[in-house]
């Protein structure tokens, strides 16, 4: 643990430095930056506004059908970081010059898993996280809800609901490259990116949108309470509905009915947490060693190709014979027309 | 002090490593030598854990790289030959960081630092980001950083490298005085003249398989028999391995 907390602390050291470049062209680039990304938080929060206002007062959707809606956009924001993360952990976990060096230092290979899945989450999902919570603050600040609860919100629901997106997609990563060396890398991708097409028709198939909006309407214009029967029985077990259900107590001021989803919620990540970790433990290093041969011998194969190759094998297999003879000839013929 | 007993490492259809049997004496200074791509880089990843074997063991000081690789770390200093540097930290935070995953206490690590901003002529770099150093300066960080905890062992990789006139001849004798002090150091390197000048032991990988170990004597006196250089003498043997 001691190790581990080491780790980070020069990690974070290392991150918290501003940038050293001082010159008026560095502060500029630096003053720019800052404005370009308070001026994406500050886009989102205003849309986050708008758009509720607009749902609610403008088209009267109510809240139960405005929070269906939230539930839908983070199930396909919930895939989004799963497989961004996928992406990028492949890179941070099983390509990085930071991994080979700590490798090579006393140090469990599970813990150099855990830090730089953390290191890639928080790091790598940084603008993707602000944009989030300017939406999450536009909402909270719209139902007028506290910061403490708001808080609350965002620690225990919001970001356990991020990081079993990243969890599933760390363990899928290692599922996906341990079978691609048995199968290749062509059909897994394809069977992958077939259950992630599947996964989505069957998610509007068991919650149509359409069958929600009619059901919600026959009550109009009350549509602000709790229609317990339109949410299907299987949706009940997704991450994006207990976000989306906490959402929505929450904005009628019901805190308490909100904790059993932030329960679930942060149980989730802790199980999913712990999967990670137990797997990453039998299996990182060794899943480390085979795609590093999976690199190299792709590598090689690419050096061996000679499709591209412009090189011109000598007739001469002593390569001293070869260079005597080149210097013999440059001396000969070549410098005696200059 | 290392013993590759029957080491092989195969990518594929492709052998890079082909049943290597070797003994490292302790306190040498082993040069590694051979052409590109014969299978350097490929052992000393392996010594350090970054590849797996596909075949055969590494015995370090009597421990298994198979069974307690940890333990053979913990002894090993590795420093590769594109140094790996946290850009924004400054050298000592670096080497306070290098020094803390070893468990040393930060005193000791002082202590260690002192010392090497001494042979290595760290000077006031130290506190700058290493971000700000030459090619010369990070190996010299990066050799700092990997004789932090005393270690038995000294793994190279091309130390040589980009190195400038002046880093390249403290870094030669560094290492010289390392293994004068009992440090095994087991150095792949490309440069003849480097093996020739500091090294005790030479050996000669070439597509995968060892075509010399020995002692340095050993291989001047081939050298002298045949009234080659040390050049010629190399190429020789590389390329009737490859014939």
């Amino acid at each position: 643990m001691q190790q581990i907390l080491h780790i980070i602390l020069y990690k974070i050291l290392a991150f918290i430095k501003p940038e050293m470049d001082f010159s008026l062209r560095g502060i500029v680039k630096s003053v720019g930056s800052t404005v370009v990304y308070a001026g994406f938080a500050a886009g989102a929060f205003i849309v986050a506004l708008r758009a509720l206002d607009f749902l609610l007062i403008e088209q009267r959707i109510g809240l139960f059908l405005l929070h269906r809606f939230i539930s839908i956009v983070l199930f396909i924001f919930f895939l989004s970081v799963n497989v961004g993360n996928i992406v990028v952990s492949y890179s941070t976990l099983f390509r990085s010059p930071e991994v080979a060096f700590l490798l090579t230092k006393p140090i469990n290979p599970v813990r150099i898993f855990v830090i730089k899945f953390f290191d890639n989450f928080f790091y790598s999902s940084g603008t993707l996280l602000m944009v989030l919570v300017a939406l999450l603050t536009g909402f909270t600040w719209y139902f007028k809800i506290n910061v403490f609860y708001s808080l609350i919100l965002f620690l225990f629901n919001f970001l356990p609901f991020m990081l079993s997106a990243g969890l599933l997609g760390v363990l899928l990563l290692l599922l996906l490259i341990n079978t691609t060396l048995k199968f290749g890398f062509r059909k897994v991708v394809s069977v992958l990116a077939l259950g992630y097409i599947t996964i989505i028709i069957v998610f509007f198939q068991l919650s149509s949108p359409m069958d929600t909006v009619i059901g919600v309407m026959k009550f109009f214009p009350n549509v602000d309470g709790y229609f317990a029967n339109l949410i299907p029985a299987y949706i009940k077990f997704l991450p994006n509905n207990w976000l989306a259900e906490s959402m929505f107590w929450m904005a009628k001021g019901e805190i308490q009915q909100a904790i059993p989803y932030m329960v679930l919620q942060v149980s989730l990540s802790l199980v999913l947490l712990i999967i990670v970790v137990l797997v990453g433990k039998a299996n990182y290093l060794k899943t480390w060693h085979k795609s590093i041969d999976f690199q190299e011998n792709t590598r090689k194969k690419a050096e061996g190709s000679k499709v591209f190759s412009f090189e011109k094998p000598s007739i001469f297999k002593n390569p001293l014979t070869d260079v005597l003879l080149k210097r013999i000839f440059i001396f000969s013929f070549v410098n005696r027309h200059r | 002090m290392i013993q590759f007993k029957d080491l092989t490492k195969k990518f594929g259809s492709f052998t890079a490593v082909n049943s290597i049997d070797l003994h490292i004496r302790k306190g040498s200074l082993y040069g590694f030598l051979g052409p590109n791509g014969a299978g350097k880089s490929t052992t000393i990843k392996m010594l350090t854990g970054i590849y797996s074997l596909s075949g055969g063991d590494i015995v370090v000081d009597g421990i298994s790289i198979l069974k307690e690789p940890q333990k053979i770390k913990m002894i090993t200093g590795y420093i590769p030959d594109q140094p790996y540097l946290y850009d924004r930290l400054t050298g000592k935070e670096f080497l306070f960081f290098c020094g803390g995953l070893f468990g040393l206490e930060k005193k000791n690590v002082k202590l260690r630092i002192d010392e090497m901003i001494e042979t290595l002529k760290l000077g006031d770099w130290l506190n700058k980001r290493t971000e700000e150093y030459s090619q010369g300066m990070k190996q010299r960080v990066a050799i700092a950083s990997a004789f932090l905890h005393h270690p038995q062992l000294i793994i190279l990789d091309e130390p040589m490298v980009g190195l400038d006139p002046q880093s390249a001849v403290l870094v030669k004798q560094f290492l010289k005085r390392k293994s004068e002090e009992g440090i095994t150091v087991f150095m792949s390197t490309h440069s003849l003249n480097v093996v020739e000048e500091i090294c005790t032991d030479v050996g000669i990988i070439n597509k995968g398989k060892i075509i010399f170990s020995g002692g340095l004597d050993e291989l001047l006196s081939m050298k002298n028999e045949l009234s080659h250089n040390f050049e010629t003498l190399f190429i020789e043997l590389t390329s009737e391995n490859q014939n």
